[in-house]
């Protein structure tokens, strides 16, 4: 369970990603990195276009996408709040999303981008 | 002929007919052409109930008992008209209601010179009909007999079946009821034994202890073995380490046993696995179980437990247990009852305290575990009890040192000799990952190389039912949330198909309960948690070996599913 003081990467898991990139675990985490920001931002986005638009089961399936990758990369504060929008998405009845609040996954969202953003800049 | 003489034959002649056709049990009767009656037999007389005279130079139709048509008065009066026409015949119904009363009637027109004439046959059908109508219902209400007993027979299975799972819910429910108080006495006098207390109220309290602890094993066992017929016994699955379990169980017993002078001997053999896979608690109550009989019933001599490692005639390795002992031995007719719950030889039970239960809740833990128990005794010559499990040793949690020499693969699948887990197989498994995240792939990508492996991936459900059904695939991580297909059905999918069927590890973030229990009912036979950590799948890893292994030296159902 995380709450809002989490930090937005948590130390353990990864230190755990680290572990298993061995000695590579350099080139490893740019790689794994790069991918997790374009897929990122590119759902962030679609999270905030779903939501407008109302539609409750894109929004759900863009809350998973990035839900799963997040907590792969120790990013476990946004992966929980992905998950509560996906599950709100799944018991929304159609055309309501507009009421799901996503501010919090938004705003954790950037919080994570950056500090992986940095990571990437000094390893 | 004279004319005298053929009067006389003409009159015989008449006379025979007539009396022959009185005979017939059919009503005749002759009309002329309008109807009208010239000539009846006696069948008719009594079937129209009057005697000949009176009937004839009747009109026939006249003299006809009423008839009906669908319960309803039949007034058609076309009888003789169709007659005069030609020969047919009809059924009458002569009642309106039950019993039914059926006359057949023929009739035909007598084209003898020079006058043509009718004449009419009926027949009483009632009988037969009636015996129809009787077939005809009994046919059509047995299928409705037989599905009301049939829904009785449900019913009563139904309520069987539900009293039995309440009284086997009353009694988990009771149970801490019972065990309080029990443990409360037991307790107390644990505390008085340690008070100063002069000879004789010491053997009075020492009565009451010991009586509570059998009163409390007592329970146990009834609890036990109520949840074990009621099959909600699930076995867990966990590392353990035999000798310890064998020398703790030792511990607790080899007092008792020297207390009554009883040699006590437990030996392991060296070849046995330091760890195995298995239900810690339910493997010690059964060796427990077998060391508490022998040493109750032993009153002088010996008990000995020995651990080794046998092999089935497939060549597949089993773990045996024995247990035997130097005691009264038991009789050749009692035998075949010893599993059984609730009895007991006769003569032991005066002697020796129990419940009887002891021996069927083994027997019924054996064969949860996928194994079976033996017993072989003669009186006076001692009793020998056998049980034999599958074998299934645990791979350490890190691999020893001297697998990890660089270019050597990583443990588990070494490229070249054998495991040091001693019991790898000969080529490391094809593998195939379903995940629809690109990073999550990547991930296990390389969890998969530092074991040694690699894998195909594909990233919806449809991918993997079309990947699996090409044949080569031995193991499958399914991600449970894909889009489109999903994990679940992928795995239905594959299951429902005809050819080999791999073993198939559900992949998914969530860990609900119903979510394990509709990936069992899917058919899938592991689970991990995302995200995927390292010795989680090597752990999964290990089960899918001791699968395949199994699987190998001739299936062994209990342990074709790792989720417990």
């Amino acid at each position: 369970m995380t709450s809002e003081t989490s930090p937005p990467i948590d130390p353990q898991a990864w230190g755990e990603l680290l572990a298993l990139g061995g000695e590579d675990a350099g080139v490893m985490i740019e790689e794994l990195v790069t991918m997790y920001l374009e897929d990122g931002e590119a759902l962030l986005q679609a999270i905030r276009q779903h939501q407008a638009a109302g539609d409750a089961k894109a929004l759900g399936r863009s809350a998973h996408a990035l839900r799963s990758p997040s907590a792969t990369l120790g990013a476990l504060r946004l992966a929980e709040l992905c998950q509560q929008v996906e599950l709100a998405c799944g018991h929304q009845p159609e055309g309501t999303a507009a009421q799901i609040p996503i501010e919090a996954v938004v705003k954790e969202g950037q919080r994570v981008i950056s500090a992986l953003q940095q990571r990437l800049d000094h390893p | 002929m004279s004319q005298a003489a053929l009067n006389d034959q003409l009159r015989s002649t008449l006379g025979r007919l007539d009396a022959a056709l009185s005979c017939v049990e059919d009503a005749l009767a002759l009309t002329n052409n309008d109807g009208i009656v010239e000539w009846t037999n006696r069948a008719f007389d009594h079937l129209v109930d009057r005697p000949r005279l009176a009937s004839l130079g009747r009109p026939l139709p006249v003299l006809l008992p009423s008839r009906f048509i669908n319960g309803r008065p039949d007034e058609r009066d076309d009888l003789i008209a169709r007659a005069v026409n030609g020969a047919g015949c009809s059924r009458w119904d002569l009642s309106s209601i039950k019993p039914r009363r059926v006359l057949e009637v023929t009739w035909s027109p007598v084209l003898v010179k020079p006058t043509p004439s009718l004449v009419f046959v009926f027949r009483d059908l009632s009988a037969i009909t009636k015996v129809q109508d009787e077939l005809r219902w009994a046919r059509d209400n047995l299928e409705q007999e037989v599905q009301s007993r049939t829904e009785e027979l449900l019913q009563a299975r139904d309520q069987a079946l539900a009293a039995q799972g309440a009284m086997g819910r009353f009694l988990a429910n009771v149970s801490h009821e019972i065990r309080t108080p029990m443990n409360a006495v037991i307790g107390m006098t644990d505390l008085l034994l340690g008070t100063a207390l002069d000879g004789h109220q010491s053997e009075l309290v020492d009565t009451i202890h010991t009586s509570g602890e059998l009163l409390l094993e007592l329970i146990n066992n009834i609890l036990d073995l109520s949840k074990i017929q009621s099959e909600e016994i699930l076995l867990s699955t966990e590392r353990l380490s035999l000798r310890s379990l064998v020398e703790e169980c030792c511990g607790m017993l080899r007092p008792l046993a020297s207390g009554k002078g009883l040699t006590f001997e437990a030996l392991v053999d060296p070849e046995v696995p330091e760890l195995i896979l298995g239900d810690d608690m339910r493997l010690r109550q059964v060796v427990l179980n077998l060391l508490n009989n022998a040493i109750k019933f032993t009153q002088r001599g010996f008990v000995r437990l020995s651990v080794r490692i046998t092999s089935r005639p497939d060549g597949s390795p089993r773990l045996e247990i024995e247990v035997e002992d130097s005691g009264p031995g038991i009789a050749s007719d009692f035998l075949p009852h010893i599993f059984e719950a609730y009895t007991q030889a006769d003569g032991a039970s005066r002697q020796v305290q129990g419940s009887g239960l002891g021996l069927s809740i083994c027997h019924r833990l054996c064969h949860l575990m996928g194994g079976s128990i033996e017993v072989s005794s003669r009186l006076g010559e001692g009793t020998r009890l056998r049980v034999e499990l599958p074998l299934r040793p645990s791979l350490p949690l890190e691999a020893p040192p001297k697998a990890m020499e660089p270019g050597d693969g990583a443990p588990g699948w070494p490229k070249g000799g054998a495991a040091p887990t001693g019991g790898a197989l000969d080529q490391p498994p094809r593998i195939l990952v379903a995940e629809d995240n690109r990073i999550n792939q990547r991930v296990l990508e390389l969890l998969l190389n530092q074991l040694g492996l690699s894998a195909d991936f594909v990233d919806d459900g449809q991918a993997a039912i079309e990947r699996v059904g090409r044949g080569d695939i031995d193991l499958v991580l399914m991600d449970l949330q894909m889009p489109s297909i999903d994990g679940l059905e992928a795995t239905h999918s594959v299951r429902r198909r005809s050819g080999p069927q791999p073993y198939i590890v559900a992949l998914t973030a969530l860990a609900f309960a119903d979510q394990k229990q509709a990936c069992l009912d899917a058919g899938m036979n592991d689970f991990l948690s995302k995200p995927v950590r390292r010795r989680d799948l090597e752990a999964t890893l290990g089960r899918y070996d001791l699968w395949l292994r199994s699987q190998r030296s001739g299936g062994d159902p209990q342990t074709s599913s790792a989720i417990h």
